[in-house]
This record gives structure tokens, C-alpha cells and sequence, in this order.
């Protein structure tokens, strides 16, 4: 897989023109082409940026060198997250979020559906990660969409109000709710980050900062940051950690190829009863 | 307590004029109706504020929530479609159309069950219940309470969901749609071809007669059939439906809205409905503007004519069945978009309506057509005849050998449903029949 | 009357079209052009309310999986809107079906673990244009891998990753939509042919994969233009037309039309079978020449590679001499200069109808008129077809339409549905429904009598 993620590090050539473009043809390469005497029929090997290109095994590395969708594969889809903030309502989720994102898809779907969409590119390196952020309403009525809005994250954030001791004590509600709804593959390492917001009203401060990360320690190390409303700048920092372990997370992803396991087993029912049964 | 002088005070909820077979309530194959207005729901946790009326009660208020929360949300769809001035869903079960009224700061939202619709053999065709459910209550309600929704204020929305839950609970259980939608949906009016509940002259905007009409006809007169069936009443007596009549807002030529006090006047079978203009909104009360003299008058100017009138009218109906086009062995009808004027086999049928008495006009002794041709009828005329077009001509034929004819001459439209015959295997005898019936029943008011 | 059918009776079912007789009353729209990949979520938006058709596919969990023309990063907050709409009619066990507004159409489906999404001005028969969307994506993943890959991934798994380099696929499945009309998905359209020279390719075409007795060897197809030319099978085994389209996809990849070159790709057919693979050996055996035709053998088998290598070339080469090169030149001309049904072939009052759609309900396979005068102009052809997509979704929609005939100042349309057979026909405004019938009635037999030139009749099996 290295190998892979230097492929997707290529700058692109923009001289050509995009895939989309109606004028677009793919590079003509000679690939795929399977000649001469018989191979050990087991040794078929897959392209990596194709699955459609199925190959010698012993050609697959010299197609991949020039297969035209080498260079649309990795580089071309920008990773992307899933981010649930979660948070008693109050707390301010809201207006960090106005600021920090590039555009808010519109912001009455809070009160409508339970949750606003909102979009922030992030750059790692060379690479841009687009954060698909759920901004949920803190509010039981939406609670039914639970499963829909949580499962698929990425990452969680959890949001209190530092001058709020009651919205720290939710935390753990708020954590293990997810928990259950999204039900994670891995519960013990799924990455949550908090954010104690409103460390601006330093003299209303009700929940210290150790006390907040005593409490990211005793749930597996979850990164604590202080954020206000006039301070977007951690809230950048939380989001950029974010998208930094996603990408290493994906990195230790092996194997992103199709299986073909099953092979069509025949039957004799499957005959002509197959076609005239469908009468579209 | 209802007050006598609330505009309501007319409805009477224990009032439900006999169904005949061409309509069906509305309320048979509804599942929820509401009215919200989401600026009162923006605040988290006051979600549920935004709803001003919703029907059934029954609905946890959760639900209600969620309904209506995906009702307001279906406009931000604005993303990838712009309008909004009504949206339909449909899902497996049910269809929906949801409607923005008063400036969009309102939205009205229908549901019906398409289960209980295919029980009730209605042919849901979605442009017909958007006409009859949402557009006609938005503007009936616009005729009677524009100045409540005007009114309506952040502070006092108790007071407007009274008037709200005082109207719909009495509107909705006798709002009725006819199993051809297509008749809800040209939205016409029956003159006096056949009578009864047919109008024979009026002088208000051609926007309001439909609505108004409809209003006088299935909520307002069935109210009077009872008191009517007394055989104590002197029977030529004319008599004011409410002493004091409420306000109105009709448009004038301009589609400006006009305050008016509407006086609703009945002797026998004929009613008249006339409008007393205000002078000036703010400093007139409603009983300074009608007053007891003034209907006084207006009885003593008009009872005996009116009684006349009616006699007549009852003579035409009882003596002339000769005259009146003899029952046919089709369907049909008959709209002029001009005049609005609307006739048709189906409604004539009913009896629904003034004198309460169930004695058939039968027009038509042809069989009720499948709900599947009905619709047909519907997919055929939206699809295939041009509403921008003044000519046009469509036949179809469904698998059961019934023909639908649509003409469409001069604007006019003429919808014939024939029942399977033995007489009308092809298209070219089907357009002989056409002719025929043409020249025979619809020459007069159709191709001149 | 009894009313023979042309087209054969045959229950054999193939594919659908998009072809050639369909370039002609194809109307390419302009697609905006894709710009540069930074450009903003309006500008995005913006180019994509262009598209006749925008198709969105996603996880039930909101993630983005496909729009068409790209770009979805852009566009993920839509995606979840999508998602959340799709999920909260669930919740009331119920399902999302259409909303409409007053010039849209969008159409939902869901199909664990997918949702898909289409929004278009044209809204007939969005739902099974959403079906086959879903089905191109089954065709490169299976049912089966497709509904375990979130269990063994985790839900926020990027599907993407597993689709890479076949989102072209998706996207000209998609965009195939606008050339055509809809009931053609789940139809075929042959190539029109001599009899003869049909009869001479299927048969060498059956003989030389009987005679490699490679056991799961199931069909052979040779496509040009999006049409079928001629198509064999083993035994009883059939094709369902919209598998038939998905390997007509395939193989209208541009990447995949290399001269002298086979390629050898896994494809899911999921009418055949959802959970397993076939392979496809696809071949452009001409493409040197001019000549796009290609041929496509499907096996269960992955190493039947060069089993099937070796029946192309037999294929190719079976037969040396006067009739191989008799056949080679007219193939040839079929293929670069496809000669349509000319509706003038039909005689007299055959001016008066300007296009025809013919359907055949047991074979599956469909005829389409070639465009002539007055239908030339863009507009002249768009408001044609308009008229014909109409009348296909009033059949399919009315089941139990027969008959309709409809006169307007512009032009006359004539519909006839029987058990067999549907046919719509778009007439000049002043034809009466006399004549109409009489051409109809002469059009049938035409197409009767040259059907084995404009419908495979018989499909031989090895």
C-alpha cells in the first residue's frame, strides 16, 4: 500500500483534459492483454484502479504503470469524514461551528429534521480531507433519528460549556448514547475529541481545564481543546487532529478490491425460467 | 362558548349531508392535515411550537413534530429545485401535498392514505387533492379569516389556534372530493342546467365563485335542511341564515382584497347570497354596517319575488323532464373555463344539497365508471391536452372496452366516459359516436 | 382481428438499447463542462442542475458514493439531507418514494445498503431508471459483497474506494438515460442485418463455443453501436435484457475499445445471479479496420480466458473463403451505415407518420423508426421524443390502456397496446384516425415481413 500512496501523491497533470469533460478519452495503452500460451490459470491478478482490468498476474504491476485511471483513482476523491457534534443544546456547537465551516447548507434543518449539515476542508500535507459535519440538535424529540445521524462517523465531538457544570456532566450520556446507537466496530478506541467551549467567560468558569482532561483520560486519552466562539483557532486545531488520524486510520486499510469469491454455481432450474419470468 | 355573532356559530358539527356514490369525504381517506407556522418552532426545543392546528388531535405531540419538522424541511430542497410554492411526497402508503400560503409564512400539509383511498375506490391523482384539500380550504379560509391570519401575532397564538381548530374541525368532516378528480380539479361551477345546488347568476370575481360556491353548497346550506323538514314552518317564509353576518374578503377587479359582510338570504329553495361592503375597517363595527332594518328591507323587498322565483324554478323541475336532456347512456362533462360553467353526469346524480330529499335528477344510467378509467381520465386530459392550447382531441381506450373522449374546442372542454358496447369496437366508430352525442346533447352550449 | 406480432415469439430476452436508431433521435445536451476541482459547492450545484438527470448515490448513513459529474466531496451536506429524508419516513415505517414541485421529479430508493436518489424534469419513470442504477452498481460488486462490505469494514467505510475506476461506468449507465426512452431499459434493439449474414455470424458464433466444450461458457454477444447483432447461448440459458444492458455498458467503455486487445473482466449480471460473478472476454476484433463492433463471451468460469481466446479466433477465422468475405463486407456495411426502418418503405400515407417506437413484449426487443422529414431540427426530434417518452410512461403506468389517439395543432399520437405487442406512433396534426390506422396497419406488416432483418427471431443455442 505504500506504494499506492505515493501514486496518489503525484501532482496532476493539468494540461489534460478532466474525465468528465465529453471530449475525454483515456490514454490508448496496450493492458489487458492476455496472449501466447497457456498460463497457470490461477495466477489472475487485478488492476488496482480498475477492478474491471483483471489480469496475468505476472502483467498486472506493467498495466498498472499505464492504466488510465491510474491517476483519477486515489488522488482524484479527497478523502472524507464524517463528524458528529454532540452537546446539550446551549452549549454553543452552533456558533463555533458558523465560524469554522466554509459553508452552512442552511441552518433551519435543526429545527426541522434534528440536525444541520455543515462542509470544512481540511489540508494534511498534500492532501485535502472534506469534514462532513452533523451539527445534531441537542434534543430528545430527534432522538428516533439517532441511528441514521450517528452511525458512520468517523469521529465524535462532544461539546460543553466550560461555564456550565451541568452540560460537562451530560458528557458521559452523551458518549455512551453514541456509543450504543452508532455501535462502532472498535467502542474502546473510536476517536472522540471534546471541546470545552466559552473560555472566554474565564470568571464564570464552572469546569476546569484539569478536570475536563481528567475526564478525556479515564475515556481512552480523548483530546481535550478550549475553544470560544471569538477563538476559532483551536477549534482548527481539533479538526485538523481529526482528520490526521482518519487518514492514518485509512492507511492501514488493506485491502480495498473487490472479492469475486462466489463463483455462479449452475442449476438446471436456472434455465429459460430466469428470462420469461421477468415481464418488464 | 360560541358567540351567535362568531362567524362560525353556522357550522353545526352534527350536520353531515348524505355522501352520494361520485363524492367521497375527505376525511375517509385522510391520515393528517395540519397548518404551521415555522418561525414559532425556530428555537430549539420549541420545535413544536411552529404547529397551529393539527388533525387528528390523537397524534403524539412528537409526531406532530416530526411531520410537520419534515413538512417545513422539504423547502430548503431549494438546493436542487428553486420553487416552492407547493411540494407532493408520496411514499409507499400515503400521498402528501404540502402548500406555503400568506407570503410563505404559513404551510398547509394533507395526507392521504392511498390504502383507504383504493377502499374507497378514489383515484388519488395528486393536482386534484392539491385543488381540493389545500388550495380551496387556503382560500375559502382567505375569504372568512384573512384578517385572522393578517392578525395573527407572535404573542397571542392561543387565540389563533382557537379559531383555527373552531374552523377545520367543522370544515374538514364536510369537505368532500368527487372519485373523477378531474372535476375537483377544473374547479367549475354547475349553473342552473339542473337543478338543484346550481347557480343561476352571480356578480362577485371569478376567483371566489368556485370557492364560495362550493362553501354555500356543501357547508353552509346542508346546515339548513333541517329546520326546513319542519312541517310547522310556513313553507314560503324566507329567512336569514344568521342574524349577523360576518365579514368577507372578496377580490375586487384588481385582486385586491375588499372587506365585505356577507348576508346569506333562503326562501323556499333558492337562496341568494349578497355582500354589503365595509366602509372603513377601523371604525365600524359589524352590526352598524347590517343592520336589523336593513335586513328588514331587504326581507320584505325580497320574499315574495324570491318565492316566486323558486315555484317557478320547482315547476320547470317537476314539469319539464321532458325537456332536460333525456338520461344518457354515458358519463360526461362539461367545462367553460371562461364562465367556469360546469356540468356534468356525476354531480347531477347527487342529491346532495338543498331540499334534502334524495330524488335522483339521473342523468346518467350508465354503470359508475372503474376507478382506473377515472384516473385515466385524469393522466389522459393533464398529459395530453395542452391547458395553453384552445383545441384538442384525445381518444383512449382501457383493457375493461371503456372509451374516454376529451374535446376541446374554443377552450371548451367536453369529457365523455362511454361503457363498454358492442356498438364502439374501433376508433372510428367511437369518433361517429362522438359526433353523435355531440349534435345531440351539447350542440347548444359546445361547438357554436 | 388477429394481429401478428413482428418480432418474434420467442421468449428470449435481451437487452436494452441506446443505439444507433436511437443516436437519431438523440439529442445530446449540452453537459456543462467539468472545470477545475477546487470550484466552489454552488458552482457545483449550479452544473448540475444543468444535467437532464442528477443522480446521487450514498450510504443509509449519509456518506456520499456517487453524483454524477463528480465533485460529491462538494455536495456532502446534500447527500446527508438526502439521507436523513430517506431515514426519518422510515422511522414511520413507511418509505420515501417522489417529491415533486411544480418542474421537478426526485425519486428515492432505498436498498440497503444504499440509497439512491435521482432529480429530473423528466419525471417518468424515474423509479426504474433508480433500479438500474442500482443495478450497474451490483454489476461491479455483487448483492452479496455489497451488502456485507459495511459489516466486515465498518459503517463509515468509503464505498468509493471499492468503486474506483467504475464510476464511469455509472456515469455513462446515467447519462445513457437522456438518449433514450425509459421502456427500453428493460428492452433489446438489434442491429439491423441481412437475414442471412445474422444467420451465418449466430451460427458461427454457437458452433465454435459448442465445439471448445468449455463447461459454464453461458453467451455470446456481438454489440455494435449499443445494438445487438447477434447473440447465442448455452442450452436454455437466458439473459434478461437489463443484464444485457449492463454488459453493453461495459463494453462501451472507451478504456476497454483497444485494437487487438482482450480484455478479461469479472461482471456481476444480477438477474442471472446477484451474489456471484461472470467473467466477460471482450474483444474488438475490427477495431483496427473502423469497424466498432464487439464481441463478448460470458463465462462463469475465471480461467476460461484463453479457452475463449481460442474461440475468437476460431470465430474470426473459422471459414476461409468467398462466404467469410461475403459476410465480412456486408457486416461491415451494417455496422458503419446501420440501416434503419425507413418508414417511406411502407407506401402510400406513409408521409404522414413521422416516427414510430414498435415493442415486441415476448422477445423484448424494440424497433425504432429512422428519423426523417419533418422531424430534423433539435427542437422538431426533442418534442417528438418528448411525446413518445409520455405516451411510454401513460402505457406502463395505465396498464390497461389499449388504445389512445390524440390530435393536437402540433402533431397526432397513436398508441396501441395488445397482449403481444405495444406501438406508439407520432402522426402530422391532420391525420384522421382512419388513416392512422390504415398505416398502422400496413407498418405491421411490414415489419412482419422484414422482422428477421430488424428482430432476432431465433437465438440458437450450443
Amino acid at each position: 500500500m505504500e506504494n499506492r500512496r505515493n501514486q496518489e501523491q503525484k501532482p496532476r497533470n493539468n494540461a489534460r483534459l478532466p474525465r468528465e469533460h465529453p471530449n475525454y478519452s483515456p490514454p490508448r495503452v496496450e493492458y489487458t492483454v492476455i496472449n501466447g500460451p497457456k498460463e497457470n490459470p490461477e495466477k489472475l491478478g487485478m488492476c488496482r484502479f480498475n477492478p474491471l482490468h483483471f489480469l496475468k498476474a505476472a502483467d498486472v504491476r506493467k498495466h498498472e504503470e499505464t492504466c488510465p485511471d491510474k491517476e483519477m483513482s486515489g488522488a482524484r476523491k479527497k478523502a472524507l469524514l464524517k463528524v458528529i457534534i454532540l452537546g446539550d443544546s446551549g452549549v454553543g456547537k452552533t456558533s463555533l461551528m458558523n465560524q469554522y465551516v466554509n459553508r452552512r447548507f442552511s441552518n433551519q434543518y435543526k429545527a426541522t429534521i434534528g440536525a444541520d449539515f455543515l462542509t470544512r476542508d481540511v489540508q494534511i500535507d498534500d492532501r485535502t480531507v472534506t469534514l462532513q459535519i452533523w451539527d445534531t440538535a441537542g434534543q430528545e424529540r430527534f432522538q428516533s433519528l439517532g441511528v441514521a445521524f450517528y452511525r458512520g462517523a468517523d469521529c465524535c465531538v462532544l461539546a460543553f460549556d466550560v461555564t456550565n457544570a451541568g452540560s460537562f456532566k451530560s458528557l458521559d450520556s452523551w458518549r455512551d448514547e453514541f456509543l450504543i446507537q452508532a455501535s462502532p466496530r472498535d467502542p474502546d478506541h473510536f476517536p472522540f475529541v471534546l471541546l470545552g467551549n466559552k473560555v472566554d467567560l474565564e470568571s464564570n468558569r464552572a469546569v476546569s481545564a484539569k478536570r475536563a482532561q481528567n475526564w478525556c483520560q479515564t475515556k481512552g486519552n480523548i483530546p481535550y481543546y478550549e475553544v470560544s466562539a471569538k477563538e476559532a483557532v483551536n477549534v482548527e486545531a481539533a479538526f485538523v487532529a481529526i482528520a490526521r488520524d482518519a487518514l492514518a486510520r485509512e492507511t492501514q486499510e488493506s485491502n480495498d478490491f473487490p472479492e469475486f469469491p462466489d463463483q455462479i454455481r449452475l442449476n438446471p432450474n436456472q434455465q429459460s425460467s430466469q428470462g420469461s419470468s421477468c415481464n418488464c | 362558548m360560541l358567540s351567535v355573532a362568531n362567524p362560525l356559530y353556522f357550522f353545526t358539527s352534527s350536520v353531515e349531508a348524505p355522501t352520494p356514490l361520485s363524492r367521497l369525504r375527505i376525511a375517509d381517506v385522510m391520515d393528517f392535515f395540519f397548518v404551521v407556522h415555522p418561525d414559532s418552532g425556530r428555537k430549539e426545543g420549541d420545535e413544536h411550537k411552529r404547529i397551529m392546528y393539527f388533525n387528528p388531535k390523537v397524534e403524539a405531540l412528537d409526531k406532530q413534530t416530526e411531520i410537520t419538522g419534515f413538512a417545513e424541511a422539504l423547502q430548503f430542497l431549494r438546493e436542487i429545485e428553486e420553487e416552492f410554492d407547493f411540494r407532493t411526497v408520496s411514499t409507499q402508503k400515503s400521498d402528501h401535498v404540502y402548500i406555503q400560503v400568506e407570503k410563505q409564512k404559513f404551510i398547509l400539509g394533507i395526507s392521504l392514505s392511498k390504502q383507504m383511498a383504493f377502499h374507497s375506490n378514489y383515484p388519488l391523482y395528486l393536482p386534484a387533492v392539491k385543488k381540493t384539500s389545500s388550495v380551496i380550504p387556503t382560500r375559502l379560509f382567505r375569504l372568512f379569516f384573512s384578517a385572522i391570519f393578517g392578525s395573527f401575532r407572535e404573542n397571542d397564538e392561543e387565540k389563533f389556534k382557537e379559531r383555527l381548530e373552531l374552523f377545520f374541525s367543522r370544515f374538514l368532516p364536510l369537505l368532500k372530493v368527487q372519485r373523477l378528480p378531474i372535476l375537483d380539479q377544473l374547479g367549475g361551477v354547475e349553473f342552473f342546467y339542473h337543478f338543484p345546488g346550481k347557480l343561476l347568476y352571480y356578480s362577485i370575481s371569478k376567483q371566489d365563485l368556485p370557492v364560495l360556491f362550493r362553501y354555500l353548497t356543501q357547508n353552509l346550506l346542508p346546515t339548513a335542511i333541517a329546520p326546513e323538514l319542519e312541517p310547522t314552518r310556513a313553507a314560503n317564509k324566507g329567512r336569514f341564515f344568521y342574524r349577523n353576518p360576518d365579514d368577507v374578503e372578496l377580490d375586487d377587479e384588481e385582486e385586491l382584497l375588499e372587506r365585505y359582510q356577507m348576508i346569506v338570504y333562503r326562501c323556499l329553495n333558492a337562496t341568494v347570497c349578497m355582500f354589503v361592503r365595509f366602509p372603513d375597517v377601523e371604525t365600524s363595527s359589524k352590526e352598524q354596517i347590517v343592520s336589523r332594518r336593513m335586513l328588514r328591507n331587504i326581507d320584505a323587498y325580497l320574499e315574495t319575488d324570491l318565492s316566486n322565483l323558486a315555484s317557478r324554478i320547482g315547476d320547470e323541475i317537476g314539469g319539464e323532464n321532458d325537456l332536460r336532456p333525456e338520461a344518457t347512456d354515458f358519463h360526461y362533462v362539461y367545462f367553460n373555463p371562461a364562465s367556469l360553467s360546469m356540468t356534468s353526469s356525476f354531480s347531477s346524480t347527487s342529491s346532495e344539497g338543498l331540499d334534502g330529499t334524495t330524488a335522483s335528477v339521473g342523468v346518467a344510467k350508465a354503470p359508475p365508471p372503474p376507478v382506473d378509467v377515472n384516473r385515466l381520465v385524469c393522466e389522459t386530459l393533464s398529459g395530453f391536452v395542452s391547458e395553453s392550447e384552445e383545441f384538442g382531441e384525445c381518444f383512449a381506450k382501457s383493457e375493461t372496452d371503456w372509451w374516454v373522449v376529451i374535446k376541446k374546442v374554443n377552450s371548451r372542454l367536453l369529457v365523455l366516459l362511454l361503457p363498454p358496447s358492442s356498438y364502439q369496437q374501433s376508433l372510428a366508430d367511437v369518433q361517429s359516436r362522438t359526433q353523435v352525442i355531440v349534435k345531440s346533447h351539447f350542440k347548444a352550449i359546445f361547438f357554436n | 382481428m388477429e394481429i401478428e406480432a413482428p418480432g418474434g415469439s420467442e421468449s428470449f430476452t435481451e437487452d436494452d438499447i441506446q443505439n444507433l436508431s436511437l443516436q437519431q433521435i438523440d439529442l445530446p445536451e449540452q453537459d456543462a463542462e467539468t472545470a477545475s476541482i477546487m470550484e466552489s459547492d454552488e458552482t457545483v450545484l449550479d452544473r448540475l442542475a444543468c444535467l437532464p438527470y442528477q443522480a446521487f448515490v450514498l450510504s443509509e448513513y449519509g456518506r456520499p458514493i456517487f453524483v454524477n459529474s463528480g465533485n460529491e466531496e462538494q455536495l456532502c451536506s446534500l447527500f446527508a439531507v438526502i439521507g436523513i429524508f430517506v431515514s426519518r419516513v422510515k422511522l414511520w415505517g413507511d418509505e420515501l418514494m417522489t417529491i415533486t414541485s411544480k418542474d421537478r421529479q426526485i425519486q428515492f430508493l432505498h436498498r440497503t445498503p444504499l440509497i439512491l436518489c435521482i432529480v429530473s424534469k423528466y419525471g417518468e419513470k424515474l423509479d426504474e431508471q433508480l433500479e438500474v442504477l442500482f443495478e450497474q452498481i451490483v454489476s461491479t460488486l455483487s448483492r452479496a459483497q455489497l451488502e456485507s462490505v459495511y459489516r466486515k469494514k465498518g459503517d463509515n467505510y468509503d464505498l468509493r474506494r471499492l468503486l474506483r475506476g467504475t464510476d464511469r461506468l455509472i456515469e455513462s449507465s446515467v447519462s445513457s438515460w437522456r438518449g433514450t426512452l425509459s421502456s427500453i431499459h428493460s428492452a433489446i434493439s438489434v442491429l439491423p442485418m441481412n437475414p442471412g449474414d445474422r444467420e451465418f455470424l449466430s451460427a458461427t458464433m454457437s458452433g465454435c463455443l459448442g465445439a471448445a466444450k468449455l463447461d459454464g461458457a453461458l453467451f455470446g454477444v456481438m454489440v455494435a453501436h449499443r445494438q445487438i447483432a447477434s447473440y447465442v447461448r448455452f442450452k436454455n440459458y437466458v439473459m434478461h435484457p437489463r443484464d444485457m444492458n449492463i454488459v453493453i455498458n461495459l463494453v462501451s467503455d472507451k478504456s476497454l475499445q483497444v485494437a487487438e486487445a482482450q480484455t478479461w473482466t469479472p461482471i456481476c449480471l444480477p438477474h442471472f445471479n446477484d451474489t456471484g460473478f461472470f467473467y466477460a472476454y471482450i474483444a474488438y476484433p475490427w477495431e483496427a479496420k473502423g469497424i466498432p463492433a464487439c464481441l463478448v463471451l460470458l463465462s462463469v468460469k475465471r480461467d476460461h480466458f484463453d479457452g475463449l481466446n481460442e474461440v475468437k479466433k476460431r470465430i474470426l477465422f473459422k471459414k476461409i473463403g468467398s462466404e467469410r468475405e461475403i459476410f465480412f463486407g456486408n457486416f461491415s456495411t451494417a455496422v458503419v451505415k446501420p440501416n434503419l426502418f425507413a418508414i417511406s418503405q411502407i407506401g402510400s400515407n406513409s408521409e404522414s407518420l413521422w416516427s414510430f417506437v414498435y415493442r415486441n413484449h415476448l422477445s423484448k426487443q424494440v424497433c425504432i423508426s429512422a428519423s426523417k422529414i419533418p422531424l430534423i431540427s433539435r427542437e422538431e426530434r426533442w418534442d417528438s421524443r418528448s411525446d413518445l417518452r409520455k405516451a411510454d410512461a401513460l402505457v406502463s403506468k395505465e396498464g390497461h390502456l389499449r388504445t389512445l389517439f390524440v390530435r393536437n395543432t402540433k402533431n397526432s399520437l397513436l398508441i396501441w397496446v395488445t397482449d403481444k405487442f405495444s406501438l406508439q406512433c407520432v402522426f402530422g396534426p391532420f391525420v384522421s384516425a382512419i388513416v392512422a390506422f390504415t398505416v398502422v396497419d400496413k407498418l405491421l406488416k411490414s415489419l412482419k415481413s422484414h422482422e428477421q432483418r430488424y428482430f432476432i427471431i431465433h437465438t440458437p443455442s450450443f
